[in-house]
């Protein structure tokens, strides 16, 4: 039997703004949205958009770093510090012996890890990871943030992540800069992501930014 | 009053006329105007009453001090006329009054003012008792200000964070120049004002200065192009809290602003003259006159007097005389008069100059709602009365102009310490922690230059702070001349109602009261009098209490000390406090299904869990019994995604497991499950749940739903103090998981699986991995609810699929989903306590009968120690079934209904179900251990306090051989 498509966990949310989903590889995202010519300015000034069905891994373990420096995976060197993986996605050390990884839209990088994680690693732990992603985008988000968040996130560097508390969820944040424009990235237990999406988008909205699809963004 | 020509310190849009209502009538005012400079500028001077007495008041200091002045809106309530902007459609009546302002009824209670000396209400209405209800009834009625809409739910505010190098509080002439000097060194500046517009006392003290209004343009200028520098205009900042944290509240949010260092250059608060009828509408501070012509283009007057000690007063004549009011006097209090060239200034204008003079008393017109005149006495070399009373004079008005108090608030709260400076006769600053810097007049320095050069420095010295300045700093310039503050401007009189707390409606002859009466500390007299403890928190009352306090006591105004400055600076309406509302929820991948299959949601904790399913026609306990007997009879499908879910694997996995858990592991085998119950190390049972063994050193446990996030944290202290080579993970919100129970799951499962289902496969107990439906799973076999069922595990993001597949398949069959209820009625069916339910934060595993669960031959578990004591101790409560006779029906017991026996309490119903698939109520309780014998009668107080019976059961209620949920 194949396997199904991962999907966002605030597809619901997401589906009455009309998306037009779009495969990338076992990975169902919402590509653009209806009625909006005008996306990417949008993206620019302040967008919320939802990259949650991007695979993503976690390994932990005494031999976690080893492991994945066999598998020819770059190492941030320091806790909380990223990287990118070599064709597209994010590596992020979480410890000293915990990594998390994420896949770019046109990335499989991880499920080759998966398999050989399969095989069985000694004292490297799969972890399961099915974090929603959402990205934060243009001049305009921290205003957003300024009103989750007491982080002040304009003072931060932006190849390492932040672990803190948005709107009453914990979350892991990094900052990221686009084409001449910063977002940020991130990631919530997939649990309480409708409940982040939504007082997100209010705010967002509230300020006068808009949802907006991957393509905005990355099209 | 008509308006005065236009000028360019005016606030006010003449272009923007905007129409108003107050009190039932329709006025007109321009944009910018408040709604006190408005209403002044429309002749309407009676605008409130006061607190206690129900007396006339006005406008008085147009500086966010007037609390007599406050009115609701249909919406808010007590809003303070002085800074409530007007705006088309406003309508608003006084607060604090019965029948309206002009005709309050509680007028009347000043007749009664001699039977309500101070302290009064400590010493009435206590006898007779039984009248207090009457009392207390009648006073909630009168007491308080404005009226709370219960209706008017408060929007939703947008509470923020922000961040500076260093906040300049106040952007008068020093904060000003303090934040452009440490901006240029490169410092992040921002500046909070509380008024609409920068420039502080520039704005309405100076605009006749062309110097000062040329510094104030340069410096504003300066402001807006330094892109260092942040100005945010009303803006108030409310409180101030520990390392640099300072609450900044507007008309829309509440800012909680981190800022690196703060300059302090908040100002002064101009403060009142005690004399008779001091509280009069037309009694106005001088800097509230100077406000309502520089900034509102109003002529305050006809003709008045000035009361003064200080040039403030004289500065202040001039420009009445300018906006052509007729001065009748300048009224010095001081033997030696001003000594600064303002006092020519003054008589060459040809007003009356009267030394070592005050006002005695202003004379009201019969309503009591204007001055008609004054009288004044003479004072001698001490500054006290000395009559006989020598002068009359008329007129509409009485400005007061006798001292200052400083801004201090945001010092005290940041922790400096002041002491009182006899050459500006007020409080300064001694000792400021670090980052705190302090500048103008709230520094005790008051002139224009000097205030100038005190910015400066403390910009500087603020630079230097933060490490953007290594140079030095000049001193602060120090006060020449006469004190801008007199010592005591306190005027005794027969009649008194002179007033010095005008928020409380106390006057002088209070103070000797409560002093006579032992109340001579001036925290103690603070709480006996009430003073400073209005709504203005004492912001125009406080100076000259501890004046009179000190003068009482005889002793130094240091001596005597200050009260203690809280947050908030002025009233913060509680929506802005509470802003806005998160309140995470937890939802499962399948949520959404739930819904639209009609759940109706209950919370479990952070968690929204399906309850049971709305059935038309149904009530819903009659859908609870219905998913019950679905499960029972044919297949249900239940939402799981809540359940924690840990995993743990290493080399010490399986020691680990055996001291954190009461069971063994050493022996458990691949692909087998075991029950463990855990307790913490005074024995009591704190979470219990499955262990799989996946593999040689890798399992799978769950959790209870509430307990997962704590059960967790003790996890991994354990695995630290216990050095444990064990990786652990909380896959609770990774992971989601369903439980497919009936007789009928093996088939319907069957059918999307690669595992062999097969009872010799995979018998009860069993854990498998494999796929269901194409994703991943672990797959358990379970009997929580007595049926034959498999908990299915999956990645969080294919839930949907899962389930929706599983939904497809037993379409056939009859497939229905049930809820957490349905559940909780089958696991009851089968006596399984469930873990801070069926216990609390003191049961032992004896208590609920799963001392099998406990592997005494263990070298160590957590709790081991004290369970062996508490095995040897009697028990005092033991966990039971119950069940009611077949026809029973009602009243109900409830969960947490008292089990009695004769007087005592005998125990307490921990589960109830109303309706059950064996057709009879039954339950757990706690019951005493000589009831605890199946068969025995038990009395169940209900509500209303009648007693129903139920008997002692065997458990389980339902399917005691396990066949079903073993099935073969």
């Amino acid at each position: 039997m194949k396997l199904p498509s991962r999907v966002s966990p605030i597809q619901h949310a997401l589906q009455q703004h009309g998306p037009e989903w779009r495969d990338f590889g076992d990975a169902r995202i919402a590509w653009r949205y209806e009625s909006q010519a005008f996306a990417e300015p949008a993206a620019h000034a302040l967008g919320l958009c939802d990259l949650s069905p991007l695979a993503k891994l976690g390994v932990k373990g005494p031999h976690t770093a080893a492991w994945l420096e066999e598998q020819g995976v770059p190492l941030p060197a320091a806790m909380f510090e990223t990287l990118p993986l070599e064709a597209d996605g994010t590596i992020i050390r979480l410890g000293n012996d915990e990594f998390f990884l994420e896949d770019g839209l046109e990335s499989s990088r991880l499920s080759q890890l998966d398999i050989k994680l399969g095989q069985g690693q000694s004292r490297v732990a799969r972890v399961e990871r099915q974090e929603a992603t959402f990205l934060l985008t243009g001049s305009r988000a921290l205003e957003v943030f300024a009103q989750t968040c007491a982080i002040n996130f304009a003072a931060l560097p932006t190849n390492q992540v932040v672990m803190t508390r948005i709107a009453g969820v914990n979350v892991m944040v990094l900052p990221e800069r686009g084409d001449n424009f910063y977002y940020y990235r991130l990631w919530v237990d997939p649990t309480f992501a409708l409940s982040l999406w939504g007082s997100l988008a209010e705010i967002t909205r509230q300020l006068g930014g808009q949802i907006v699809g991957v393509a905005a963004v990355f099209g | 009053m008509t308006r005065l020509p236009p000028a360019a310190s005016q606030w006010i849009d003449r272009e923007k006329p905007i129409e108003f209502r107050f009190e039932g009538k329709t006025y007109r005012g321009f944009q910018g105007d408040v709604v006190s400079s408005a209403l002044w500028a429309a002749d309407v001077r009676l605008v409130g009453r006061s607190f206690k007495y129900h007396r006339p008041r006005g406008s008085y200091s147009l500086a966010n001090h007037d609390v007599n002045a406050m009115f609701a809106d249909g919406q808010a309530t007590n809003l303070r006329g002085d800074v409530l902007p007007i705006k088309p459609g406003l309508d608003i009546h006084a607060v604090n009054t019965l029948g309206g302002v002009k005709n309050d009824w509680l007028r009347l209670t000043q007749w009664a003012a001699r039977m309500m000396p101070v302290g009064f209400y400590y010493k009435a209405f206590h006898t007779p008792r039984k009248l207090f209800p009457v009392y207390e009834n009648q006073l909630r009625k009168i007491a308080g200000l404005g009226a709370i809409q219960p209706n008017n739910l408060a929007e939703s505010t947008p509470k923020d964070y922000a961040f500076c190098d260093l906040l300049v509080i106040g952007s008068g002439p020093s904060g000003l120049a303090g934040a452009i000097a440490a901006a240029e060194l490169g410092v992040r500046v921002m500046i909070v004002e509380e008024h609409p517009h920068a420039g502080g006392s520039l704005c309405w003290q100076s605009p006749n200065d062309s110097a000062a209004e040329a510094s104030l343009k340069t410096m504003l200028a300066t402001v807006q192009a330094n892109p260092n520098i942040e100005l945010r205009t009303a803006s108030q900042v409310a409180g101030g809290y520990a390392d640099h944290w300072f609450a900044l509240v507007d008309a829309q949010r509440l800012t909680k602003l981190r800022a690196r260092a703060v300059l302090v250059a908040s100002g002064a608060i101009e403060q009142p003259a005690v004399f008779h009828n001091n509280d009069l509408p037309g009694v106005l501070l001088a800097s509230a006159a100077q406000r309502l012509i520089h900034l509102y283009a109003v002529k305050p007057f006809n003709r008045c007097v000035v009361l003064t000690s200080n040039s403030d007063g004289y500065l202040a004549a001039l420009d009445l005389n300018a906006a052509g009011v007729e001065v009748a006097a300048v009224v010095d209090l001081r033997p030696g008069g001003e000594s600064t060239e303002l006092a020519d200034r003054v008589a060459n204008t040809g007003i009356e100059i009267r030394v070592q003079q005050t006002v005695y008393e202003a004379l009201a017109n019969r309503r009591k709602t204007n001055v008609t005149g004054v009288t004044l006495c003479p004072l001698n070399e001490c500054g006290q009365l000395k009559p006989p009373v020598t002068g009359q004079m008329d007129c509409d008005g009485v400005v007061v102009s006798v001292g200052w108090t400083p801004a201090a608030a945001p010092l005290y709260q940041a922790g400096a310490k002041l002491s009182y400076a006899s050459h500006v006769e007020q409080f300064v600053p001694k000792s400021l922690p670090d980052g705190v810097i302090v500048a103008g007049r709230v520094n005790g320095v008051f002139t224009l230059a000097d205030r100038l050069a005190d910015g400066r420095r403390a910009g500087l010295d603020a630079a230097r702070y933060l490490g953007h300045y290594d140079d030095a700093v000049p001193e602060p310039p120090r006060h020449e001349g006469s004190p801008p503050s007199h010592p005591y401007p306190i005027f005794s009189h027969p009649k008194k109602k002179n007033f010095v707390d005008f928020d409380e409606d106390i006057h002088l002859a209070d103070f000797a009261n409560a002093h006579q009466e032992g109340y001579d500390n001036i925290e103690l007299v603070k709480r006996y009098t009430t003073v400073g403890m209005g709504p203005s928190q004492g912001k125009l009352a406080n100076m000259n209490a501890i004046r009179i306090l000190a003068s009482l006591n005889d002793q130094s105004i240091d001596a005597t000390g200050s009260t203690t400055s809280r947050p908030f600076y002025h009233p913060v309406p509680i929506a802005q406090l509470a802003g806005r509302r998160f309140h995470p929820l937890r939802r499962t991948p399948m949520h959404d299904w739930h819904q639209q299959a009609g759940a109706k949601f209950i919370h479990a904790g952070a968690w929204l869990r399906p309850e049971y399913y709305q059935v038309d026609g149904k009530t819903r306990e009659q859908a609870i019994l219905a998913e019950a007997q679905q499960v029972r009879d044919c297949l249900g499908l239940i939402d799981l995604g809540t359940l924690g879910k840990i995993q743990v694997s290493g080399p010490d996995a399986v020691e680990f497991l055996e001291r954190l858990y009461t069971g063994k592991f050493q022996r458990q085998k691949i692909g087998q499950t075991r029950y463990v119950m855990a307790c913490d190390e005074t024995g009591v049972v704190i979470d219990d749940g499955v262990v799989a063994r996946l593999d040689k050193d890798r399992f799978y446990v769950s959790a209870t739903t509430g307990g997962v996030a704590a059960f967790f944290r003790e996890m991994q202290r354990w695995a630290l103090l216990w050095d444990s080579e064990v990786t652990l993970v909380n896959l609770t919100g990774q992971l989601t998981a369903m439980n497919l129970a009936g007789p009928l799951a093996r088939q319907v499962l069957t059918e999307l699986t690669d595992v062999d289902l097969s009872a010799e496969e995979f018998p009860f107990g069993g854990v498998r991995e494999g796929t269901v439906a194409g994703v991943p799973a672990k797959l358990i076999r379970v009997g929580f609810v007595g049926e034959l069922g498999y908990e299915i595990h999956i990645p969080a993001l294919h839930g949907v699929a899962v389930w929706n597949a599983l939904y497809e398949a037993g379409a056939a069959v009859g497939i229905r989903p049930f809820g957490i209820e349905a559940q909780r009625l089958l696991r009851l069916e089968k006596g399984h306590p469930i873990i801070s339910i069926d216990t609390d934060a003191l049961t032992n595993p004896y208590e609920i009968g799963a001392s099998w669960a406990l592997n005494r031959d263990k070298p160590f578990f957590v709790g081991q120690r004290s369970l062996q004591i508490v095995e040897k101790q009697t028990l005092t409560r033991r966990l039971v079934g119950i069940a009611f006779e077949k026809d029973f029906t009602g009243p109900y017991p409830e969960e947490c209904h008292l089990v009695v026996d004769g007087d005592e309490i005998a125990g307490r119903v921990t589960s109830i179900a109303h309706g059950s698939t064996l057709g009879q109520v039954i339950g757990l309780a706690f019951v005493r251990p000589d009831l605890a014998d199946p068969g025995t009668t038990l009395k169940i107080r209900v509500d209303g306090g009648q007693l129903v019976e139920a008997k002692v059961a065997t458990l389980p209620f339902y399917d005691p051989g396990n066949s079903r949920q073993n099935q073969t």
